[in-house]
């Protein structure tokens, strides 16, 4: 899964990520507008809603953290 | 403590830290020591930084937070060997291996409380903010006391702000607009709250920290309003406390006007327009009624007072209305001329053709505007190849310069399309190979990060054997405007 969300950061986003557990915010890879465009992005590739909600920086702190965060919607759908 | 370590009037004292109780004390003492602040944001690439840090020439930088990397690689990058003192204002020790700070807050801490005599007065710059360049590098613009002391008197009296307001303070201190924040909620007596910068991206949040704090003025940049509007985060009792809403730095779309005007019936709306040269914003317009059209423009009014909005013609002329022409401004806000240059003030600030007094300058805005019949100007747009994203004033010239250095690139051109999104004007890249060099957009991204801030690197990117041409022999943006349009 982290993989698969590397290459799609890389592909998708043009964003080179180091590693699963680089922090995302703090490497100012992630701002407000690559931010929602993630969002559309997970929503298009996972199959799944993210509603207002959910949006808590630790979800999407790092890709490793995104992986879990998907792992747990998925599972309770 | 910055008169201590030499500080002269007019000097300048750059400021390096996030927007924080910290920074704004730092700032009254930099204005108070008769010197001008300069503030840097710690989110830019050092090379940048280090070209705003020369152009400048601060006898002090005033830091804080985690910059202490940032300040040895500013240290290591400086051209000139006049040294620049530091001042650390946390409580704990600096931990860079290079910088050691001249005084640190414990040394401001123990200072005695007295007021000092200070000397400036109204025609003295206070502020110089950088702003993005077309041939590659930023542009300092000086800004006066008599500059924003017109615009907050207009501003407090115009707005009513007394001393029961609660102000938000969301725009980072390299923004002008910080300035109305700041010095109209002191000039009113009222409170500032400022909003952490981690709400920006998560609405919800900012949503809840606008009805907790009973904010009653909020004042950002439109795409944090569409970034609101598109997550539907304003709750469904809305928020009571707030009696104003306000914007500047670029166009609300009138679909989020709409929104936010339908859910907050009782706040009333004011769009706010102009360029830094021209101090903080130069005219206004309230929105009388919600609109009906989600096509209609809104206009950017008329102007604040001592200011004035004029649309000519290319001979400097008025044009008639309903026509056409070039946005210039006149009056109190104009900044004395850009920082250091004289050819580029030369450019924008031009005598008043009609006017004899040679002090009469116009600045030229470089946006297309029209006086509608109803007596307010009307923005249409830019004439040359700078955008707005998300509130920044960004000259593609410049993006495009630092992509012609990077050596795996033959040809390269930046052009912004418009989309429906909050983003504003999407930065699009269209690129050619060198030969044998293997690139991807991950990487050049990258690359252009080490030098260009984030909000300045493309997000669309497409490669081609060869950018398409027109009969003079140039990139034809506007073939790549309809590409990349399509991609969307």
């Amino acid at each position: 899964m982290c993989n698969r969300l590397t290459q799609f950061f890389r592909d998708k986003l043009y964003l080179e990520v180091p590693s699963p557990d680089t922090d995302l915010i703090e490497a100012g890879l992630l701002d407000s507008l690559n931010f929602a465009q993630l969002m559309v992005h997970i929503e298009q590739e996972f199959a799944m809603h993210i509603s207002p909600e959910d949006l808590e920086f630790d979800h999407f702190r790092t890709i490793a953290n995104i992986a879990a965060f998907v792992a747990t919607m998925s599972s309770a759908t | 403590m910055l008169k201590a370590i030499g500080c002269l009037r007019g000097d300048r004292v750059a400021l390096l830290m996030r927007k924080s109780p910290t920074a704004i004390v730092a700032i009254l003492g930099i204005l108070k020591a008769d010197c001008i602040y300069v503030p840097l944001d710690p989110a830019s690439p050092v090379p940048r930084l280090a070209h705003m840090v020369a152009s400048a020439e601060p006898r002090c930088i005033l830091a804080a937070g985690p910059t202490a990397a940032l300040l040895d690689a500013l240290r290591a990058a400086q051209q000139s060997s006049r040294s620049i003192a530091i001042g650390w204002m946390e409580r704990e020790t600096v931990a860079g291996t290079q910088v050691t700070a001249a005084f640190s807050r414990h040394d401001v801490e123990s200072c005695a409380a007295t007021p000092l005599a200070y000397r400036n007065g109204p025609q003295d710059t206070a502020y110089i903010l950088f702003t993005s360049g077309s041939t590659g590098v930023p542009k300092g613009v000086p800004i006066t006391h008599s500059n924003v002391a017109h615009f907050i008197a207009w501003a407090t009296r115009y707005f009513g702000i007394s001393p029961s307001d609660r102000i938000s303070g969301h725009p980072p201190l390299h923004f002008d607009l910080s300035v109305f924040d700041i010095f109209g909620t002191f000039a009113a007596g009222a409170q500032l709250h400022l909003v952490p910068h981690d709400l920006t991206l998560l609405p919800i949040r900012l949503a809840h920290f606008i009805t907790a704090s009973e904010l009653t003025q909020w004042f950002s940049v439109p795409s944090l309003l569409t970034y609101i509007a598109k997550f539907d985060a304003i709750p469904a009792n809305g928020f009571p406390a707030l009696k104003r809403l306000l914007w500047c730095g670029e166009v609300l779309p009138t679909p989020v006007l709409m929104y936010w005007m339908k859910r907050l019936p009782s706040v009333s709306f004011t769009n706010l327009y102009g360029p830094t040269e021209a101090t903080i914003a130069s005219s206004y317009y309230t929105v009388p009624t919600c609109p009906d059209d989600p096509t209609a423009p809104i206009p950017i009014g008329t102007a604040c007072d001592g200011e004035e909005l004029l649309v000519l013609d290319e001979r400097l002329q008025p044009v008639r209305p309903g026509q056409t022409g070039d946005l210039y401004i006149r009056g109190v806000g104009l900044s004395p001329g850009y920082w250091r240059d004289p050819e580029k003030t030369r450019t924008a600030f031009l005598a008043n053709p009609n006017s004899r007094d040679p002090s009469d300058r116009v600045y030229k805005t470089g946006d297309l505007a029209r006086l509608g019949g109803d007596g307010a100007v009307y923005f249409l747009g830019r004439a040359d190849s700078q955008i707005k994203t998300r509130g920044y004033r960004i000259e593609l010239g410049e993006i495009e310069t630092h992509l012609h250095a990077l050596p795996q690139l033959k040809e390269s051109a930046v052009v912004a399309i418009n989309t429906d999104g909050f983003e504003g004007a999407t930065i699009c890249c269209a690129y050619v190979p060198a030969p044998g060099a293997a690139v991807t957009p991950a990487a050049l991204r990258q690359e252009l990060a080490k030098t260009l801030p984030s909000y300045m690197l493309p997000t669309g990117w497409r490669m081609f054997d060869a950018l398409p041409k027109n009969e003079n022999g140039k990139v034809d943006r506007r073939q790549l405007i309809d590409d990349f349009g399509r991609d969307r």
